[in-house]
């Protein structure tokens, strides 16, 4: 496991209820590591702890037991070397699309010209060339999510955090818009850290798929993606390892709902 | 001839399109019933006057300078109100909103003097300062700062957590979230909060002249009411909702365009669909 640039390692949270006083576990021991340059998802039903999951990789979290490591050293708070990007976006809505990729770089410190110059080149890879004095408001869903990714990359962090950032979009931009986070990957290999419920979206993107249990979130098992690059869904939805594997996570997510602890009363 | 009535024509539509035009245009109906209701002399012309003696009474008040000195009077202390209002409600506001500490100590406290309405102060604030200038300000603070701290700070509330963690995740420090997300975050709320205030505030100033008053338009108002002289009391009347009117259309409006409708966080009240 060495080497590896974000290690994860027997991560277990739990809280306390405030409504029935009652101690919740939601992550229990969970153990997996992202090396650098990988497009890694973390797949499970809702309820199992992946979006906590990346909150403690955040640093937006606690963990309560166990350890996260980015580059050999532990998590405290949130930095720019761990950028997120969400599912309600996030944008600025005061600052135009231009400034809010810009915003990483100047909260460190770049001057106004080299941050510009480097939000527009990143607002280029995203193509949103043209944009830049919009502001969110004036976009589609899916392009102020352009604005998300591009936010992030122009602050190169260490890794890029995705928190189902695409399923708030409609189906046929969400594919546009999974094509082309393969394209930059593929251009750039920023490293990827992604949550989501969507087995085919996770399929698509990854290299490799750590799939959880129901709460409390456990690894069920971590899947190698084969299928070659670039992938379009053009290709991918007669190509039979593309269903195959698919298939196979939605059995192995089938198998929890018969072993599924009782739900309390 | 045909070909002239064609620019003719353009021109009235011009003028009927014209934001002027559509302002003006319900004032004018509301103008037209009132005055056929005075016209038709439904109601005594000394309880009821149509538009056309209050036009020549404002007329008069001006001429004589009445008017202007009492809207100078009450502009003044409404100003100082505000502005004094606005230094104390604003930081007050983002302190309750932000500090957990502050918020525990001042909210049941907020809720008390809340209840103490603006008026209810003035019989111990005459005993105070007298009838000036001091006790009127200080009703005016009053009422402004209360639906301005609340304001802002649910607007604090309202900020989307993933704002904020957004910002720490770019390398943002807790003071820069403050100053690039939290105070621009809460802008919309402010600026309810000030519209807010400021309507209560002008209303709290027509009360406070009215029980203190030497001078002003609500003065004007109560003094021609005693003596009978129905006209000065529609004028007084028709003043305060021009003065509002143009509060909102000089100050208010044009700054709330600037911001927040522009970035798309608030639809204007009453904004054409």
């Amino acid at each position: 496991m060495t080497g590896e640039l974000l290690v994860v390692d027997g991560l277990k949270k739990s809280y306390v209820d405030a409504y029935t006083q009652e101690e919740v576990v939601a992550i229990d021991g969970l153990s997996f590591s992202v090396g650098e340059g990988e497009l890694v998802a973390i797949l499970g039903p809702s309820g199992c702890g992946k979006t906590t999951v990346l909150n403690i990789i955040a640093g937006f979290v606690e963990l309560t037991e166990g350890s996260v490591l980015l580059r050999g050293k532990p998590i405290r708070e949130p930095g720019p070397d761990r950028g997120v990007v969400f599912q309600s976006f996030a944008l600025f809505p005061w600052k135009t699309v231009l400034a809010n990729v810009a915003f990483g770089l100047k909260m460190r410190g770049a001057g106004r010209r080299e941050r510009e110059g480097i939000a527009r080149e990143y607002l280029e890879l995203v193509g949103l060339r043209g944009f830049e004095n919009k502001y969110p408001h004036e976009l589609s869903g899916g392009m102020q999510q352009r604005v998300g990714v591009a936010r992030v990359l122009a602050n190169e962090p260490d890794v890029m955090l995705m928190d189902e950032p695409f399923a708030s979009v409609d189906a046929q931009t969400r594919m546009k818009l999974q094509e082309d986070l393969t394209r930059i990957w593929e251009e750039r290999h920023p490293t990827i850290f992604f949550v989501t419920h969507d087995v085919e979206e996770a399929v698509f993107l990854s290299d490799r798929v750590i799939v959880l249990t129901p709460r409390p979130g456990r690894v069920r098992q971590i899947v190698d993606i084969e299928i070659r690059r670039p992938r379009v869904w053009r290709r991918l939805v007669d190509d039979d390892s593309f269903r195959r594997t698919t298939q196979d996570i939605i059995d192995l997510l089938g198998e929890e709902r018969d072993d599924r602890r009782p739900v309390a009363p | 001839m045909a070909s002239a009535a064609v620019p003719a024509r353009g021109i009235l539509r011009r003028v009927a399109r014209s934001p002027v035009t559509k302002a003006l245009f319900p004032f004018a109906i509301v103008v037209a019933l009132w005055w056929s209701i005075a016209a038709a002399r439904v109601f005594p012309s000394a309880f009821f006057v149509g538009p056309d003696v209050v036009a020549a009474k404002i007329g008069e008040l001006l001429y004589k300078g009445i008017l202007v000195g009492y809207l100078r009077d009450s502009i003044e202390r409404l100003a100082s109100g505000i502005v004094w209002g606005l230094a104390v409600g604003i930081p007050a506001g983002f302190l309750i909103g932000l500090s957990p500490l502050a918020r525990r100590f001042s909210w049941p406290l907020l809720l008390f003097f809340q209840a103490v309405g603006d008026i209810a102060w003035l019989p111990i604030l005459i005993i105070w300062f007298g009838f000036s200038l001091t006790s009127v300000t200080f009703v005016i603070v009053y009422t402004v700062i209360f639906p301005l701290m609340v304001s802002i700070v649910a607007g604090v509330d309202s900020i989307p957590t993933d704002m904020v963690r957004a910002a720490r995740a770019l390398g943002a420090r807790r003071r820069h979230v403050l100053v690039d997300v939290i105070l621009p975050g809460a802008l919309p709320a402010v600026a309810t909060g000030i519209r807010t205030g400021l309507g209560y505030g002008w209303r709290a100033l027509i009360a406070a002249e009215i029980i203190v008053g030497t001078s002003g338009i609500g003065f004007m108002m109560f003094d021609a009411r005693r003596a009978g002289q129905v006209t000065e009391v529609f004028v007084g009347m028709i003043i305060l909702g021009i003065l509002w009117y143009a509060t909102d259309a000089l100050f208010l409006a044009p700054f709330e365009r600037a911001t927040v409708e522009r970035w798309g966080m608030v639809r204007r009240a009453g904004a054409p669909v």
